[in-house]
């Protein structure tokens, strides 16, 4: 039997040996196959053929007799002879390619998490499908007594099904409320009970405009047609069932002393924290009928009564403008006198986000011109690291132009320079990238902390961002190699050699204008990050209580009652932890929680309705948040006079046009109820809400029923035994309901979370782009000054000081940064005050933010300038004159 | 320079040309190599050193005969040019020379 060498080695031969030989090889291993066929066998054989094949890929090709391919190996050759050209110019200059790479590695970090930052908040909603074509219908009207114009985010039930029958071009339609916000759910068998504010009733067509995903399977909108069902978020299933299987297992909401058992009929996935919205229950609608129908009316199917959150999708193509108008026809058609306050408002789904104002918004807005900013500084800070390059590459220019003339000579074309210099730079930004990307996963987890999203390593790799940044990386390499690449290949190769050519010189200008430019920026952003760093403090301290840290508060819910809440009261006021106690409304005030205003009339006085903030609370709240009184007094603690007395703030002073010694004694009149309370003390304005809101005017009432929350001052620091010992009280006198808490301080950072990231992130950008500014400054400093280190050498060795040189090294450094002082200051000013126009009590600008960031940057330069400086001057100078280099 | 240089490997290539006088070529020189040291040699080491050796102007070579066990390609057949016979007469007096040489007491040590 015959038996052929294996074809793929056979081939792999022919592929390298040379032609001349390989006839003879080939034969030669042909007939050493042949025989081992026979001796060894036909595997073996194989194998040794295999072998010797390989065994010839070391031997072939022998030296310069083989002829080559000649365009491939060219190739080949000269990219071998560039990396390795690279290479020995990266490793000769250690710091200068250090500092390339790490600012480069640093300045692409950021911008790749900027950019993820970025690309999540334009993505807000954007993951449900035809996400392009949904509008949510609101309204707005004219609020009553002072006509201002409000936006309220709701629609009447009726709303959304009406438009559906009535207009064309609208596919799909569906409603959803936290109706009963936040609501109550208890586990029986465990007796849990927590508040829910994140419950949403749905129509059965939730899933026809939103993306759901059941870990569970099923489908949804079956689910959600029995009203006995609920589906919960993964997290919602832990908390309530543990490890257990949810499936079929009960929770109960309450709600008004009503129960409404539901059995779990699926679990799905959170929503992404790209959403406007994140519900954590979904429940049928249809399930609360016996609350909405009640008395009579019909809720849900009201023409009047805006409680919904309502979506609808249309048709393709279907612009704002129209459809807009067509609602603005069904109100007026079928709204009848009502259309006349009322008019239909709609935003597109993907908008939400970035819509802010609406009354009774599900979650807080986004604001865009944070993302203007980021995006700003990612920038800045890649342009930081270009100039970086730029001005070393130039600087270093001195040593290269030898290199490039003898390589001008020998007959390299300029192109091929061009190419190298490029190529290069290119090497450098793909290194750093890679840097960056390591440096991006490590730092994730704190990004994530600090921006409140969920970003993961795919979203780093995978997903949008990162083509992105790859292009971005190939932009830098060549716009920071493009000054290099075409200054250094211009150079006469015949004036280089002779040593006429003063290279580096001519660069100078440049260099100059980039540290200028750079020194601009960071000066631009220091300024910056210290005003908003300013702004967040003042807002942090305008609180009201200094004590916020101190105090937490636990909501009242309708399972405790009154007389139970006065006995947990009493006992907690024995407690060695407790220092106060005291119940009022919810602070700090927030209209998701319920309205927060009332209507007055100042009937003997003036027949102005006025529309005033109210705080419900207990005789004793005065005293517990340390009101400043500026006229008559606080509640006395006798419930029969309490409830009749009325204490107001200095702005509702304003209001009546008082001032608050004669404002003491006027009456106050609801005009709806009738009820009469007077004035008996003034208290200074203080904050109760966002710092973007003016104060506005308040009455403060004793009305222990309508108090929400029962607030606690610890008396010592030993908060977890402290809430252990409260609980157990509470749970003793009212076991049944549940106990959650919330410290003060917590509840009012929350309202500036977007400040405070804006804030943080700016911060740790803007000290980055600094830290980048001086890296490249030490390392422009350090070259020049090796340059001139014999001139440093002939001065000392003529008398010259050390303080001298040191004064000769820097002083050019800080003409240059006292330049950009002048540049960058108005820029600063202009976009500072720009941005601290958004709070209603804001810091003063004063001298100190103009001076502090001159200040700071003078010394780092200084500092970083003459650390080169000084070691030029200490050196000695024989070290540099014997020797020519 | 190295062209005048014989190394061990390539000396005893040389001497295996030489015997198999006219059937001397990839296969049978390996062949030649084995029996004489008992070693394993590398076919491929066999092609390099007679290269080598041809380009130092030892060896010559013409094509031989094509033949069915070898796939149908033709054998290179290697033959001493006169240098190479100079070559081997030098290695052979360079060690003669050293063994004269060596004392006498350093042979018996064994």
């Amino acid at each position: 039997m015959r038996h052929d060498p294996p074809r793929l080695f056979t081939k792999l031969l022919h592929w390298f040996c040379p032609v001349e030989y390989v006839e003879e090889v080939e034969g030669d291993l042909h007939q050493c196959f042949e025989e081992r066929v026979i001796s060894k066998g036909l595997t073996r054989a194989r194998l040794l053929y295999a072998r010797d094949v390989i065994h010839a890929v070391r031997v072939y090709p022998t030296r310069n007799t083989a002829i080559r391919q000649v365009s491939f190996t060219t190739f080949v050759d000269a990219f071998r002879h560039f990396l390795t050209l690279a290479v020995r110019n990266m490793t000769r200059n250690k710091s200068t390619t250090a500092i390339n790479i790490a600012g480069l590695a640093v300045s692409l970090a950021s911008v790749l998490l900027i950019g993820l930052y970025i690309i999540d908040e334009l993505s807000f909603d954007a993951f449900h499908p035809n996400a392009d074509n949904v509008y949510r219908i609101g309204h707005s009207y004219k609020r009553y007594g002072d006509g201002v114009e409000e936006t309220d985010a709701r629609a009447a039930g009726y709303w959304a099904p009406a438009m559906k029958e009535l207009l064309p071009g609208i596919k799909h339609v569906t409603r959803f409320s936290r109706f009963g916000y936040p609501g109550m759910v208890r586990e029986e068998l465990s007796n849990k009970v927590f508040v829910e504010p994140e419950f949403f009733w749905t129509d059965s067509t939730f899933t026809d405009i939103f993306y759901v995903s059941l870990f569970s399977g099923g489908n949804i909108r079956e689910i959600l047609g029995n009203p006995g069902n609920v589906i919960l978020t993964e997290d919602m299933a832990k908390k309530y069932f543990g490890d257990a299987d949810p499936q079929g297992l009960q929770l109960v909401y309450s709600r008004d002393g009503m129960d409404f058992p539901l059995i779990v009929a699926g679990v799905m996935k959170s929503f992404p924290s790209n959403s406007h919205f994140h519900p954590q229950f979904i429940a049928s609608n249809q399930a609360l009928n016996p609350l909405w129908k009640r008395d009579n009316e019909d809720r849900v199917n009201s023409w009047r009564d805006a409680f919904t959150y309502s979506y609808m999708e249309v048709e393709e193509g279907t612009s704002e403008s129209t459809l807009a108008a067509s609602l603005r026809k069904v109100f007026d058609e079928h709204l009848g006198d009502n259309a006349k306050f009322v008019s239909p408002s709609i935003v597109r789904m993907r908008d939400i986000h970035f819509t802010p104002g609406k009354v009774l918004e599900l979650e807080g807005a986004g604001e865009k011109s944070n993302l203007y900013i980021f995006a700003s500084i990612g920038v800045l800070i890649l342009v930081m690291a270009s100039i970086n390059y730029m001005n070393l590459a130039t600087a270093r220019s001195i040593r290269r132009s030898k290199e490039v003339g003898l390589r001008k000579t020998l007959g390299v074309g300029r192109g091929t320079l061009v190419l190298q210099f490029f190529g290069e730079s290119l090497l450098i930004t793909v290194i750093a990238l890679g840097l960056a990307i390591l440096l991006c996963v490590v730092l994730l987890p704190y990004f994530n902390d600090l921006t409140g999203k969920n970003f993961s390593v795919t979203n780093v790799l995978g997903g949008n961002v990162f083509p992105w940044v790859a292009a971005l990386t190939v932009t830098v390499g060549l716009i920071s190699g493009s000054y290099p690449a075409f200054y250094l290949s211009s150079f006469n190769s015949a004036a280089v050699l002779k040593g006429k050519l003063q290279t580096g010189v001519s660069a100078e200008g440049l260099r100059q204008i980039l540290v200028v430019a750079q020194f601009s920026i960071t000066l631009l952003l220091l300024a910056s990050t210290l005003v908003i760093r300013n702004q967040m403090q003042f807002v942090n301290k305008s609180k009201l209580s200094e004590f916020e840290d101190q105090i937490f508060s636990v909501r009242l819910t309708g399972l405790i009652d009154p007389a139970s809440i006065q006995a947990v009261k009493k006992e907690l006021l024995t407690s060695p932890y407790v220092a106060d106690v005291a119940l009022a409304t919810h602070l700090p005030r927030q209209e998701q929680f319920g309205w927060s205003d009332v209507r007055l009339k100042a009937p003997l006085f003036s027949e102005t309705e006025f529309i005033w903030q109210v705080i419900d609370c207990s005789h004793d709240f005065p005293k517990m948040f340390d009101l400043t009184f500026l006229s008559g007094r606080s509640f006395t603690g006798v419930e029969a006079t309490d409830t009749t007395q009325v204490i107001i703030n200095e702005s509702a002073v304003h209001d009546l046009q008082l001032d608050p010694d004669h404002a003491l004694g006027v009456t106050l009149e609801d005009p709806f109820s009738k009820k009469k309370r007077t004035i008996v003390g003034v208290v200074k304005d203080f904050n109760c809400t966002s710092a973007r809101k003016k104060i506005q005017p308040m009455v403060i009432n004793c009305n222990v029923m309508a108090a929400e929350h029962m607030y606690i001052r610890l008396s010592g620091p030993d908060y977890q035994q402290a809430i252990g010992a409260i609980q157990q009280t509470w749970r003793k006198i009212s076991p049944k309901s549940p106990f959650e808490y919330s410290f003060m301080n917590e509840q009012f950072a929350a309202l500036y979370r977007s400040e405070r990231q804006a804030s943080a992130i700016v911060s740790y950008f803007s000290m980055l782009a600094i830290m980048i500014g001086c890296l490249g400054l030490f390392g422009l400093a350090a070259f020049t000054t090796e340059q001139r280190s014999k001139e440093i050498g002939i001065r000392k060795v003529l008398g010259a000081s050390s303080r001298q040189i040191v004064v000769l090294l820097t002083s050019k450094y800080v003409r240059l940064v006292s330049l950009s002082f002048v540049i960058g200051m108005p820029v600063a000013i202009i976009l500072v005050n720009q941005w601290l126009e958004q709070f209603e009590y804001r810091i003063e600008l004063d001298v100190f933010f103009y001076v502090v960031p001159v200040i700071l940057i003078m010394v780092l330069v200084t500092a970083t300038v003459s650390f080169e400086a000084l070691r030029a001057a200490y050196a000695n100078p024989v070290d540099s004159i014997k020797s020519e280099h | 320079m190295k062209g005048t240089y014989l190394g061990e490997f390539e000396e005893i290539v040389l001497l295996a040309v030489g015997i198999l006088k006219e059937e001397a070529y990839g296969v049978s020189v390996r062949q030649e190599l084995e029996d004489q040291t008992g070693r394993d040699v590398n076919i491929g080491a066999v092609h390099t050193a007679l290269h080598r050796l041809e380009e130092k102007g030892y060896l010559k070579s013409k094509f031989g005969e094509a033949l069915e066990v070898r796939g149908g390609k033709r054998k290179r057949i290697f033959t001493l040019t006169a240098a190479g016979i100079r070559a081997l007469h030098t290695s052979q007096e360079l060690r003669k020379q050293m063994w004269s040489q060596l004392p006498s007491v350093i042979l018996q040590k064994k």
